[in-house]
């Protein structure tokens, strides 16, 4: 298989880069955005998605995956947030096709895809693998220990509030939400998940969900575990054709 | 978009402000070390250019007796501990090169990423094709990459790597290091063939423990040379 690498920088620091994985230009299908987890502080990294990315390439999908800054450097609410923004108008500037590509965040990647779409009216497809986007829930309930605090501590000393970095998008921002759910995640809570999917469905975006049986958290993202066959199904079919 | 906010020099840190800073730091998997590189270089980047967080963490040692009796005192070089956070894969500490320089070819029992803050390295790495003990012949430690390291450098080793690092006086590098990988270290000197060992602390006798302790006259002497040198 061959596989075209390339990176894509985005911004000034190290962290505002794209690893962009394709297959040859004849045979891209689709496209697919990875936003990686790791709590904000990079427990995780860009390239920690790499074998999913190969993998997905495998199917023909051009793959692209956004690293963003850290809460340590820089990334403090909005502006890992912001990197993410940026990082998708960087695609769509390089190539138009990235505007239809699919979106997929695990874990906190999940609210950076979604805030990246919130607002802009653009009807983008996401998948939220293992999702931590209900950032006051996921403070109570003690996801990531002290990961959101750390997040929000310069919006919150300037006045702000923990609910304001939970992305809130609308069905014009979204024209398909999938959430998939890890049955055995040990960093995120079933019930974290169904409040979310509560508040989503309120919010009119009917979300797709599914369980992965027997699945702990990194597993959706890891391709030599069973649980990337169901996370791959539902890239290919939430992708469509490439256009 | 948001910029990164550096503290500009004139305005400190509190040791508060310093401890959530340093907790908000991701946990690093030594076993990819790869990734370990690339993140621990960037934390090491990150504080190297803070100052006023640097000197908050050197000022806390003092009032954090876990740490202060980590300070030590060794024939090459001496070293502050400025973070323990075996759970997360960090060990954070500056290395202090004394005058007295002399080539021994060691490996470490942990594996680190080092950034130079002032002063220089300069840094061979070795091969060898014999076991790691008493019996090793010194001439059969062949360089395989020899470099500077300027300050401002930043480089990542495995535990298993042999090396020397050759350093000015007052060379300061800022170490992260993983959890011990192994119970002892291996060295020998280059000019007589003498092999050593390093090991941990809890592997130590009290006796050591005490004469590698680091005195608050020799703490205080290199706050005072780190603030000289434009580290702090």
């Amino acid at each position: 298989m061959t596989v075209r690498e390339s990176i894509l920088r985005y911004g000034a620091s190290p962290w505002h880069r794209i690893d962009v994985y394709q297959p040859p230009q004849e045979r891209v299908q689709s496209r697919v955005v990875l936003f990686h987890g790791g709590f904000w502080r990079h427990d995780r990294i860009a390239r920690d998605l790499e074998p999913m990315a190969v993998a997905l390439v495998g199917d023909g999908s051009a793959v692209a995956v956004v690293e963003y800054r850290p809460v340590w450097d820089g990334g403090w609410w909005p502006g890992a947030q912001d990197d993410c923004t940026a990082a998708l108008d960087a695609l769509a500037e390089q190539d138009a096709g990235w505007d239809t590509a699919v979106l997929a965040g695990h874990s906190a990647g999940a609210q950076l895809a979604l805030a990246a779409v919130a607002g802009r009216s653009a009807g983008r497809r996401l998948v939220l693998l293992a999702p931590v986007v209900d950032l006051e829930r996921a403070a109570a309930l003690g996801v990531g220990g002290s990961a959101v605090p750390h997040l929000v501590s310069r919006h919150l000393a300037a006045g702000g509030r923990c609910a304001d970095a939970t992305p809130r998008p609308t069905a014009a921002d979204l024209s398909a939400l999938v959430v998939v759910e890890a049955a055995a995640d040990q960093a995120v809570p079933t019930e974290l998940v169904a409040e979310q999917l509560a508040q989503w469905s309120a919010a009119g975006l009917a979300p797709e969900h599914r369980v992965v049986p027997q699945a702990r958290h990194m597993h959706l993202v890891n391709p030599e575990r069973a649980a990337f066959t169901t996370v791959r199904e539902l890239l290919i079919a939430t992708a469509g054709p490439v256009s | 978009m948001t910029e990164t906010v550096v503290n500009p020099a004139d305005q400190a840190v509190s040791e508060q402000d310093a401890v959530a800073f340093m907790d908000s730091l991701p946990a690093v998997r030594w076993d990819d070390l790869e990734a370990a590189a690339e993140v621990t270089e960037a934390i090491a980047r990150r504080l190297g250019e803070d100052r006023p967080l640097l000197r908050a963490l050197v000022e806390r040692i003092r009032r954090t007796p876990e740490l202060r009796e980590k300070c030590e005192c060794h024939a090459l070089d001496d070293k502050l501990v400025l973070w323990d956070e075996p759970e997360k894969g960090l060990r954070i500490r500056l290395r202090l090169a004394n005058t007295d320089q002399y080539e021994r070819v060691h490996n470490h029992r942990f594996s680190f990423t080092a950034h130079i803050l002032s002063g220089a390295y300069q840094h061979t790495l070795y091969a060898t094709d014999q076991p790691l003990d008493e019996t090793a012949d010194v001439s059969r430690f062949w360089p395989h990459f020899v470099r500077e390291e300027p300050t401002g450098s930043c480089f990542t080793i495995h535990h298993e790597q042999l090396h020397t690092t050759i350093t000015e006086p007052e060379t300061i590098s800022l170490m992260i290091q993983s959890p011990a990988a192994k119970r002892r270290a291996f060295i020998i000197r280059k000019a007589d063939g003498q092999v050593w060992w390093r090991e941990g602390a809890a592997d130590e006798t009290a006796e050591r423990r005490a004469e590698v302790r680091m005195s608050d006259e020799r703490f205080d002497h290199w706050v005072a040379r780190l603030e000289a040198i434009g580290v702090l």
